[in-house]
């Protein structure tokens, strides 16, 4: 017995460590019964409280990290929420070309401006629409608002336009309530500029403009924009007109391109070229 | 009535060590308090001590945290009966006022991995490398690291 005391004493860390590893394996075989329960419960409800007692400490890496996860949520919000308002810009701006009254008799065609181009002082803008759609060089281009542009080339799927701020394009225009005819034409800056109007003819500020009916492009009545101002000329009997566009050809992403009666138009224009060749060969004559 | 506030002192560290564990948490690691005190304990008392003390506070850690009952105990008597094969009696001071302190903790933390892995993550299927470059890994230097407070605590007193 002495000797086995004095073993056990010799090897006192193996025995203690024997004896504690033999209680935790009877503690983890015995922790899921029912008389362990009642003592788990209690200490449970016991740290909870002091958790919840100690909950006012801040843990900064804590905080650092929710913060950074509630920054990336709310670009994606952010970004949601542009998205949500462009939605709802376009779904205003297609309501209002739903709304669009045409002359009967015309066909129009929806389009995308699906890019804009500035080559010099000329504006273009790419529609989604081309020749498969039936889009033809020289076609007006317009909105809700007013006149847009003209259609200056195609291909199959897309088709350019030349908006109202290019320098190369010339509208026959005339005001609504005077029906003062003239020519509109873009010189730079924000305004459309009508020129060569006789002092004597009544325009004011505020007067609509529309296409008029000497147009070969256009169809008449189209609102092109709003008198902002007139200025007399200097040394001349003319005046010139500023008028402010009514659809402006940066602001718009969405068109329609007016699909012409073809027959008609071609047989105005023949009509009026040859009625012009005419005049010339007659002048010349006289002037022989 | 040293051992009574030695024993005061590792109920606490374990307390803390639960209680603030949402304060003190980095990337979901909590500073193993419970075993620094253990470690300190073998470094001052040896093997012997070092496993009882292990396992009692092991156990008070497995009542607190509500987990596996047996479990903490069963490995911090592990790690303390295997350290104090360390235990010299000569170099106590020099060992826990200087870098072997955080050493040992170091070492005692791994080991406290490896058995908690042995025991109750082998079987789950989750890899050793997978386990220790994760919480277990991040846990053990958070531990080293809070380690050196006590170090530098117990540089600017004596220690009896």
């Amino acid at each position: 017995m002495r000797r086995l005391i004095n073993l056990i004493i010799l090897f006192k860390e193996y025995v203690v460590l024997a004896a504690l590893v033999t209680l935790s394996f009877f503690l983890m075989a015995s922790s899921r019964t029912n008389e362990i329960q009642p003592l788990r419960a209690m200490t449970t409800v016991i740290v909870g409280s002091l958790q919840s007692a100690g909950s006012w400490i801040p843990n900064p890496f804590a905080i650092s990290r929710e913060n950074s996860e509630l920054r990336d949520r709310n670009i994606l919000m952010s970004s949601e929420l542009s998205e949500l308002r462009q939605a709802k810009g376009e779904n205003e701006e297609l309501r209002k070309l739903l709304g669009l009254k045409l002359e009967p008799g015309w066909k129009v065609i929806a389009a995308d401006i699906v890019g804009k181009t500035t080559v010099f002082e000329r504006n273009m803008m790419t529609l989604s629409i081309g020749e498969s759609s039936g889009v033809e060089k020289g076609m007006p281009v317009i909105t809700d608002a007013g006149l847009v542009g003209k259609i200056y080339a195609t291909s199959g799927g897309f088709s350019m336009a030349e908006g109202l701020f290019n320098t190369s394009l010339r509208v026959a225009v005339k005001t609504s309530r005077t029906r003062v005819d003239g020519i509109i034409a873009w010189e730079g800056g924000d305004e459309l500029i009508v020129r060569n109007i006789p002092k004597a003819l009544d325009i004011q500020s505020g007067d609509l403009v529309v296409t008029s009916e000497y147009s070969t492009f256009f169809p008449s009545d189209i609102p092109v924009g709003t008198v902002t101002r007139v200025e007399d000329e200097q040394n001349s009997l003319f005046r010139k007109i500023y008028v402010q566009p009514a659809a402006h050809p940066l602001e718009i992403e969405h068109c329609f391109v007016v699909l012409k009666d073809g027959a008609s138009d071609k047989e105005r224009s023949a009509f009026e070229s040859r009625i012009s060749d005419e005049l010339t060969k007659s002048q010349k004559k006289a002037g022989k | 009535m040293p051992y009574l506030i030695e024993g005061a002192i590792a109920i606490l560290a374990v307390v803390l060590q639960v209680v603030l564990s949402n304060a003190i948490s980095i990337l979901g690691a909590v500073p193993d308090l419970g075993l620094i005190y253990l470690v300190w304990t073998v470094i001052r008392r040896g093997q012997l001590a070092g496993e009882i003390v292990g396992f009692c506070i092991g156990l008070l850690l497995d009542i607190l945290s509500s987990g596996s009952l047996g479990s903490h105990s069963l490995s911090f008597a592990i790690v303390g009966f295997l350290l104090g094969y360390f235990y010299n009696e000569e170099e106590t001071e020099q060992r826990i006022r200087n870098w072997p302190f955080l050493l040992f903790v170091a070492v005692g933390a791994f080991l406290n991995g490896i058995i908690y892995y042995m025991l109750f993550k082998l079987a789950s299927g989750v890899g050793v490398v997978d386990y220790f470059l994760g919480q277990a890994g991040l846990a053990a230097i958070y531990t080293t690291i809070i380690a050196v407070i006590p170090m530098l605590w117990s540089s600017r007193r004596p220690l009896y």
